[in-house]
């Protein structure tokens, strides 16, 4: 299993901060995404924006992931609450 | 006023020598808005040498509920945010320099305003200008501390780029509009605006006390009361155009011309920066023998090559025909020019 978390207006989207998905081996975080934006087609404009974390660690769509690692989604924020 | 600073004094990790490196630095503030606002009464309090803020909007009655350095007088009397924020804090402490600039900060003026400082704080409520800060803070090797948040939602992070990541190796391009919210769409929680201001402070306090910031990103959601730290050591891009190829693009105004994918409508929409009212006539006598051109006062509708430009008086395009965001650029740049 791999678990992912969502933040922000990702969480909001997905209806979930946080879900587990089967993970069979390594695969990359963008696989992983694809898979996602299957049950979420609103994830997509995310795609190019996000901030990607795997196991806390800053990383990239092209990253690895096997079963076991965790996951996070983070939309860009741009407020200054101006 | 000898005790003005004891407590802060006693804290090990700052001193006596600590004070005085944070007496004698120079803090450009850019947006003073909430984050903005509550950074730099911090900042005023802990005794900085010079204080500049930069803001372009005036107090209204919705800042109240977060933005400290504002009062209902304020409001009534639709004074700008610098101005009220210099008085503010003047009041605060007679001992920093403030200086409040009522401007709008852009690509053409930002070098000017921010150059001659030891640090710049993010007080923005935009990627836009994040990202000239961001060129500013790695032409002249400055560091910057980028904070935002939303709802109940934060993030800081403090950017050295010289040996670490800059916002260019996290971010290619700022993100398009629609993809982040705003506080004008999803609100703002007061307390969030606290917390990720403390955030950005201490980590200003460190770079100007010579001690190294953290080099973790900061997300934090109050209201779900989960934070979290991402270790962004590795980040770095070896391939970032801004800090490693030196390209200042935002900086050179090469970005102005905002460029937004309208989703699902097959459109692109181009804002230019400079809005000035476009000539109808004369670009209808240019393009009629290269398309169909129709116009009113209020805009102009061509239909060229496939695709359809909306031109509106106000500068704004919509082209219809393609999502591509080069496509439309060269579209826009042949028919309407820059
Ligand atoms: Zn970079």
């Amino acid at each position: 299993m791999l678990k992912l978390r969502f933040f922000a207006s990702l969480k909001d989207l997905t209806g979930e901060s946080e879900m587990e998905v089967e993970l069979k081996g390594e695969t990359s975080v963008r696989e992983v995404f694809q898979q996602l934006k299957t049950r979420f087609p609103r994830l997509e404009k995310y795609e190019p924006v996000l901030l990607v974390a795997v196991n806390q660690e800053y990383s990239d769509m092209d990253s690895l992931v096997a079963p076991g690692d965790e996951v996070s989604f983070f939309p860009p924020v741009s407020g200054g609450a101006r | 006023m000898a005790d003005r600073y004891s407590r802060q004094v006693l804290f090990s990790d700052i001193g006596e020598v600590g004070q005085e490196k944070i007496r004698s630095s120079r803090v450009a503030l850019v947006g003073c808005g909430a984050l903005g606002s509550v950074s730099a009464e911090m900042l005023t309090r802990a005794g900085v040498g010079k204080l500049r803020l930069m803001d372009r909007d005036f107090v209204e009655e919705s800042n109240l509920q977060r933005q400290s350095l504002f009062t209902e007088e304020h409001v009534s009397k639709g004074v700008p945010k610098a101005a009220a924020a210099e008085s503010t804090l003047r009041a605060i402490n007679s001992e920093v320099e403030i200086e409040g600039v009522i401007t709008d900060v852009r690509w053409d003026n930002i070098e000017g305003l921010c150059r001659d400082h030891d640090i710049i704080v993010d007080g923005t409520d935009n990627f836009e200008t994040r990202f000239l800060i961001n060129d500013v803070a790695v032409k002249h090797s400055l560091p910057w501390v980028y904070g935002a948040c939303v709802g109940s939602y934060g993030i800081s992070f403090a950017f050295e780029s010289g040996t670490f990541a800059c916002l260019q190796c996290l971010f290619e391009r700022p993100p398009e509009v629609g993809t982040s919210q705003t506080c004008d769409t999803v609100g703002i929680l007061g307390p969030v605006v606290h917390v990720i201001a403390a955030y950005q402070v201490t980590q200003v306090l460190k770079i100007l006390t010579d001690q190294s910031p953290s080099r973790k990103i900061l997300q934090v959601d109050v209201w779900n009361g989960t934070w979290q730290t991402l270790g962004a050591e590795r980040a770095k891009s070896q391939q970032c155009r801004c800090c490693q190829q030196h390209e200042f693009r935002f900086l050179e105004g090469e970005e102005t011309t905002r460029m937004t994918r309208l989703c699902g409508r097959g459109a692109v929409q181009v804002s230019p920066q400079q809005k000035g009212p476009p000539d109808f006539h004369d670009l209808s006598q240019r393009l009629d023998k290269s398309g169909q051109v129709d116009f009113n006062q209020h805009m102009m509708r061509i239909q060229i090559e496939g695709y359809e430009i909306a031109l509106f008086a106000d500068g704004r395009s919509i082209i219809r025909g393609t999502e591509d965001i080069s496509e439309a650029r060269a579209v826009y740049a042949k028919y309407i020019g820059n």
